[in-house]
């Protein structure tokens, strides 16, 4: 990447750093994670959860191995890692792109030695750079304090923030583009919503399938699904990495290798709009 | 024409996208999925129900009573019947055989077994008169006796002893081969045991000449493929070597009765209730059960068999809620037919078909 | 040597459901290195449209410019740019400084917190930590002046660069031109204060409708005139002064009619020797704003 690309991705990180919507999560996330090693209190015997208890009250009753026991507690937290993040990310990067459009700024910008490309992609990377690390910052949380407590330390969390943000760099590839088409933060958000929405139906197409009489409708509903990211799959990829269950690795791969192509494409959808407009 | 790069490029990386997301949508182990969705056996299904309605073959009519003038029929399982009374803590087992022998399971495990030894099946078979696949019905049992029961008309009794038969009772004959006395009862039950006197009384039992309310199983816990109650000796025979003697202490001095449910049907599986005075000592005996089970899991994960783990994943510990008051635990285990199928496939191969 | 060749620009905006606009409509212009070229013209003429052309922020529909010897479209040639746009916009939590150091980062450049100091001294402002959400529309035309400023670029293209700013503002806005054009820098103006480029412009251009209406140097725009408006110290004796050919005016002024330079200080010499110190000299009639609104006025082109 050429330096045009890094100056940009640093000042959006540092605006972004400096926006009320990022500082509430993570002040949010800071006191979820307190909370919990303050009140989450838990029993372990010879490698089995005698006991769990979130400000006094028992959780579960199963006597589990405290890895296996333990693991609703981190299939909900990548559930509320991917989904939630997901969702705060499409409010609350939807205006970065129609910001960097805003009148007064973009012909500013356009003036500098900088390649349009460079300012769509650096903006991208921006954006993406601090979602990993809001991702990161919660997963790691998350485990740390679910470590100190039980003595179960697994970076699955970690794997499965990580799907997360690839997910979101898909989604926020079409948000670009949307706002580059339309500078607008409501409609980018939107068509991030959309293809969320689309994506939990491609990623359940195998189960909702056979809802759709054969023929014309269901190779319909096939090719839709094959032209949006499959985002309920990976989330239950990310579940089940997270509670250590088995996953088909060569299949997530290639799912996240096609979500990365995804946002790649859509951001080159963006990128040609935005090198054809006058500002 | 410059920009135009970009939007093939576009146009590419799509096209890539969509053949990499294309696959299918849901990556999990067939074993972890299939093991999720088996149901243990908690309570009698509505075909157990009217299964067992069919077995209460010996219909005894009651004397009218005071509160109720007309005579009061009683029915009962007579296999159930047969069964001797048991001092609470011992074991009494039933294998609903011919359920398990037409269980999808079943019916693998048969054509494996014919695969191997398909020679000495058909010697037994020819011995004995019958086929023990197609002709028995159901395998009880106590420490003391053994009881059959199937369609028995064309068994060779004769033949199984050197000594003479012997009538007993009404419909009874007794036959004694070695230290065992073998009864046959109507063609449809066999009972088996080293004492003459427990075949006899079991004889007695089902002709009415003694009490049949002793029966070791209720009617009511006749469901699944193999039911009944399990002495702690007999459940720490199922607890690896390893670890035997660390829960011997902890089984003699928490459980009185284990009682058994398992299916066996496309899949295994179990439930077992241990029930005891309740306290400390029950509570204690559910930790070190889901301590064995934590080990298990990740003994069969280092030795290579992660499908096992899986499965043991999924097996739980409940203790006895202290809530409730509660003197009793359960353990669950559930074994998917996809992880027998890989242990089968190690032994025969994967197509044969069951037996005819 | 020119810093700006635009030959023949014209520039249509498509709008939704099929119509057009057209911005420029054939603009011809050459913009000589080291000088201070003005743009003039009313509103919607194509000022700002023609110097986003030089920018590429807005591609011309046909005809070519060539901007420092090539094409606006390298980011080597805006790499010699200064740009302050007409509307500024600035993310809410910037400083002065970090801004700068942002615009520097884009521009390829490392200056020192020094440098930049300086720098934000020279347009007058304060370094300190007020975000910029907090400045004036003057304050944030300085703060859009000094990025402009960044790296010495050779040619600054400045879109109302005065706007909003207080009239001893402008004046330190003027003397930053000035020495900008001595250093070398070509400056290009767009404002709507036509006395403030008359000031300062070397050459003008007034544009209308997206055309150049007039071009030229000052002195070629600026017809010469032989009425003056003359005003004198004290109480000079008026009815000498009116045999000498002055007219009394409103307010103690007078009207005089020269037909050349020569004609003109004779008569102010004759003047001075009967006891009349000039104070005021201005001519009337033909300056560059009248020029405008000769042009540019009811019943004339636009």
């Amino acid at each position: 990447m050429n330096s045009g690309v890094w100056a940009i991705t640093f000042d959006l990180i540092r605006e972004a750093l400096a926006r009320r919507w990022i500082l509430a999560l993570l002040l949010a996330m800071t006191l979820v994670l307190g909370g919990m090693s303050l009140g989450l209190s838990v029993e372990v015997v010879d490698g089995a959860l005698a006991a769990t208890r979130l400000f006094g009250t028992s959780l579960d009753n199963d006597i589990r191995a405290a890895d296996v026991a333990l693991r609703p507690v981190f299939e909900a937290a990548a559930y509320v890692i991917f989904y939630g993040g997901l969702c705060f990310g499409i409010l609350a990067c939807s205006d970065f792109v129609p910001s960097l459009l805003a009148p007064g700024r973009i012909e500013h910008l356009l003036s500098l030695p900088v390649r349009r490309s460079a300012l769509i992609i650096g903006t991208y990377g921006g954006v993406f750079l601090v979602m990993a690390g809001l991702a990161a910052y919660g997963a790691l949380g998350f485990t740390v304090v679910l470590g100190l407590k039980t003595g179960v330390w697994t970076p699955r969390l970690l794997a499965a923030a990580l799907l997360a943000v690839i997910t979101f760099a898909a989604i926020f590839g079409v948000m670009v583009t949307a706002a580059v088409f339309v500078r607008s933060s409501a409609l980018s958000a939107l068509a991030g919503g959309a293809l969320c929405l689309a994506g939990l139906f491609s990623g359940n197409r195998d189960q909702l399938l056979p809802m759709f009489e054969p023929g014309k409708e269901r190779t319909a509903f096939e090719i839709f699904c094959v032209f949006f990211p499959p985002v309920a799959a990976i989330a239950r990829a990310a579940g089940d990495l997270a509670a250590s269950l088995p996953i088909d690795r060569d299949l997530l791969l290639r799912q996240l290798a096609g979500l990365l192509l995804f946002g790649a494409a859509a951001v080159a959808v963006g990128i040609w709009r935005f090198e054809q407009k006058d500002f | 024409m410059r920009r135009l790069r970009w939007l093939a490029l576009a146009v590419a990386l799509f096209v890539a996208a969509a053949w990499l997301m294309s696959g299918p949508s849901r990556p999990e182990s067939a074993v972890v999925a299939a093991a999720r969705d088996i149901a243990v056996p908690r309570h009698p299904t509505h075909e157990e129900f009217l299964r067992r309605t069919q077995r209460a073959t010996i219909v005894e009519n009651l004397p009218p009573t005071e509160a109720d003038d007309a005579p009061t029929v009683r029915r009962y399982d007579p296999l159930l019947v047969a069964l001797p009374p048991t001092a609470p803590g011992q074991t009494v087992l039933v294998v609903e055989a011919n359920a398990i022998r037409y269980s999808a399971l079943g019916e693998r495990v048969i054509g494996c077994l014919l695969q191997r030894d398909r020679k000495e099946y058909d010697e037994v078979v020819e011995k004995l008169g019958i086929d023990p696949f197609e002709d028995i019905d159901r395998i009880g049992g106590t420490d003391q006796l053994l009881t059959i029961s199937g369609n028995f008309e064309r068994l060779h009794f004769e033949g199984l002893s050197t000594e003479t038969t012997r009538p007993y009772g009404d419909h009874g004959q007794l036959v004694t081969e070695g230290s065992r006395v073998i009864g046959l009862w109507k063609n449809e039950l066999l009972l088996i045991s080293a004492d003459r006197q427990q075949v006899e009384a079991a004889i007695d039992r089902l002709e009415g000449r003694a009490e049949r309310s002793t029966a070791p199983l209720a009617e009511g816990v006749a469901y699944g493929e193999i039911y009944g109650n399990l002495s702690p000796e007999a459940l720490l025979d199922l607890v690896p070597a390893e670890n035997r003697a660390r829960f011997a202490e902890k089984l003699q001095r928490a459980a009185q009765q284990i009682e058994l449910h398992v299916n066996v049907q496309e899949d295994v599986a179990m439930v077992a209730t241990i029930r005891g005075e309740g306290g400390e000592a029950l509570t204690d005996l559910s930790k070190s059960l889901g301590a064995a089970l934590a080990l298990g899991r990740l003994s069969a994960a280092n030795g290579g068999e992660p499908d096992l783990a899986e499965v043991l994943d999924l097996a739980k510990v409940r203790p006895p809620s202290s809530d409730h008051g509660d003197a009793e635990l359960e353990a669950e285990l559930v074994l998917p037919r996809a992880l027998l199928e890989k242990h089968l496939a190690e032994v025969c191969d994967p197509a044969v078909p069951a037996a005819d | 040597m020119w810093a700006v060749e635009a030959i023949g620009l014209e520039k249509d905006y498509r709008r939704p459901f099929g119509k057009s606009s057209r911005a420029l409509a054939g603009v011809t212009l050459s913009i000589p290195r080291g000088s201070i070229f003005g743009l003039l013209g009313l509103n919607g003429a194509g000022k700002t449209t023609f110097i986003k052309t030089l920018l590429a922020v807005v591609r011309p529909s046909r005809g070519s410019v060539r901007v420092l010897g090539g094409s606006p479209e390298l980011p080597e040639v805006r790499a010699k740019i200064g740009y302050l746009p007409e509307r500024s916009y600035y993310p809410p939590t910037a400083t002065a400084l970090t801004h700068l150091r942002s615009i520097a980062r884009l521009k390829g450049l490392a200056p020192s917190p020094g440098e930049l100091e300086r720098l934000l001294e020279r347009v007058g402002l304060v370094v300190n930590s007020a975000k910029v959400a907090s400045y004036s529309k003057g304050m944030t035309q300085r703060l859009g002046l000094a990025a402009a400023l960044l790296g010495r670029p050779e040619l600054l293209l400045l879109d109302e660069p005065t706007d909003g700013i207080d009239p001893l503002g402008r004046l330190e806005v003027r003397r930053i031109l000035v020495e900008e054009r001595a250093r070398g820098a070509t400056v290009v103006l767009n404002s709507h204060l036509v006395a403030e480029t008359e000031r300062i412009a070397d050459r003008v251009a007034i544009l209308s409708g997206g055309r150049v209406l007039r071009e030229g140097s000052l002195h070629e725009l600026v017809r010469p005139t032989s009425s003056w408006r003359v005003r004198f110290a004290g109480a000079a004796d008026s009815q000498a002064l009116a045999e000498l050919g002055f007219t009394p005016l409103s307010g103690g002024a007078y009207s005089l009619q020269a037909p050349d330079p020569e004609a003109l200080n004779r008569t102010l010499e004759q003047a001075r020797a009967r006891g009349a110190w000039l104070i005021e000299l201005t001519a009337e009639g033909h300056g560059l704003e009248e020029e405008l609104v000769r042009l540019l006025g009811p019943g004339e082109p636009s």
